[in-house]
């Protein structure tokens, strides 16, 4: 009879424990590169995340245009893969600026909209703090807004396209609940700027490349 | 429903209003001055009164009680001036070294107090073009003013 219970429990206990065992075999390592993650509803990770931070030129002529050289934005941003070792970011960034104006009367704000897409390199994709590197393509647009500007001899146009190419690295810290915390540091290079004269009567126009440094909080599944 | 839609698209540019709030007709007299200005600044203000009289506009004079005032001030390279159309006010960019750029840029501003709007430089050549610092006013800068005004001789 004892015996018979020694076994009852052995086989209740190893019942009880499979799972567990199984399950921490499954799940991968700090450093693996495995490209599933079981604790994740989606199995790979996908997060959404809404930050701001600080942007600018990094031309002289653009910064002379603008009040200060550090202007605002604000972005959101999906990332489809985040515990993967090859993400997809797909990101919408806005940015605004005063215009370096005449006087108190005329006001003009710079007005940047910019919709990106970048493969992202998760360098520790299944450990809670994952720093990151990426690249990609984008589109970009500037507004000059502020009624003033229509009275005014200038060399800004009101308003420009253009692809850009964003580029950088950043950090993300995940917990098991799904909450995210992001790091972002961006080069921006735009790859056709037709904004603001490079010099008075120029028909060449200033460079338009950004760089950009956010945070941003989110969550993931 | 395609009218409809014309108008918002038209409504939703809003770039150019109908008209400054403040406007001259440039055949009565409109005493302009600059009560800072220095020598080469005055010499600026002078070639752009003679660039519109050029053009027969006979109401612009010197004065020392402006009508409409020149002020010049520091702004970003790009902005080369301005026409405050509230206070009857042309502001120019301090860093515009070169006379003629100066000359052409007040005399696109004084085009704005005559109730003049920008011409896209892709449809005509103008003082009135966006960014102009080289283009004195047109025989059909002339012919618009006149539209406007009438002609003054």
């Amino acid at each position: 009879m004892k015996k018979i219970k020694i076994v009852s429990f052995l086989v209740t206990a190893s019942a009880l424990t499979a799972p567990l065992i199984a399950s921490a075999e499954d799940e991968p390592g700090i450093y693996s590169y495995a490209w599933n993650e079981p604790r994740l509803q989606t199995g790979i990770g996908v997060s959404a995340i809404l930050g701001g931070g600080i942007t600018g030129f990094t031309d002289q002529t653009m910064r002379d245009t603008v009040s200060s050289d550090v202007g605002g934005l604000w972005n959101l941003r999906v990332t489809i893969g985040s515990h993967i070792p090859l993400a997809l970011d797909l990101a919408y960034v806005g940015t605004a600026a005063n215009i370096n104006a005449l006087t108190g009367t005329q006001t003009g704000h710079l007005v940047g909209t910019t919709a990106e897409g970048a493969l992202r390199w998760n360098m520790l994709p299944h450990y809670s703090v994952n720093p990151y590197a990426f690249a990609g393509i984008g589109w970009q647009r500037y507004d000059l807004t502020g009624g003033s500007f229509t009275l005014s001899d200038s060399g800004i146009r009101d308003t420009d396209n253009s692809v850009v190419f964003p580029m950088g690295a950043g950090v993300a810290y995940r917990d098991q609940s799904g909450f995210v915390a992001d790091l972002h540091g961006t080069f921006r290079a735009n790859a056709r700027a037709g904004l603001v004269q490079e010099s008075v009567g120029s028909d060449k126009f200033a460079p338009m490349h950004t760089w950009e440094a956010s945070g941003a909080i989110g969550y993931e599944f | 429903m395609r009218g409809l839609l014309l108008f918002l698209l038209f409504a939703g540019c809003g770039s150019q209003p109908s008209s400054a709030t403040i406007t001259f007709d440039p055949c009565t007299p409109t005493i302009v001055a600059s009560p800072t200005a220095s020598a080469d600044q005055q010499a600026s203000i002078d070639d752009a009164i003679a660039m519109w009289r050029e053009r027969g506009v006979t109401g612009l004079e010197i004065g020392d009680r402006p009508m409409v005032t020149i002020a010049f001030r520091d702004a970003a390279d790009a902005v080369h001036g301005f026409y405050d159309d509230v206070n009857a006010t042309v502001f120019v960019n301090l860093r515009l070294q070169d006379r003629a750029q100066r000359a052409v840029t007040i005399a696109h501003e004084l085009g704005h107090a005559f109730g003049l709007l920008h011409i896209a430089a892709d449809v005509r050549p103008s003082v009135m073009n966006t960014g102009n610092v080289t283009i004195s006013p047109t025989d059909q800068d002339e012919a618009e003013l006149a539209t406007l005004w009438g002609a003054c001789r």
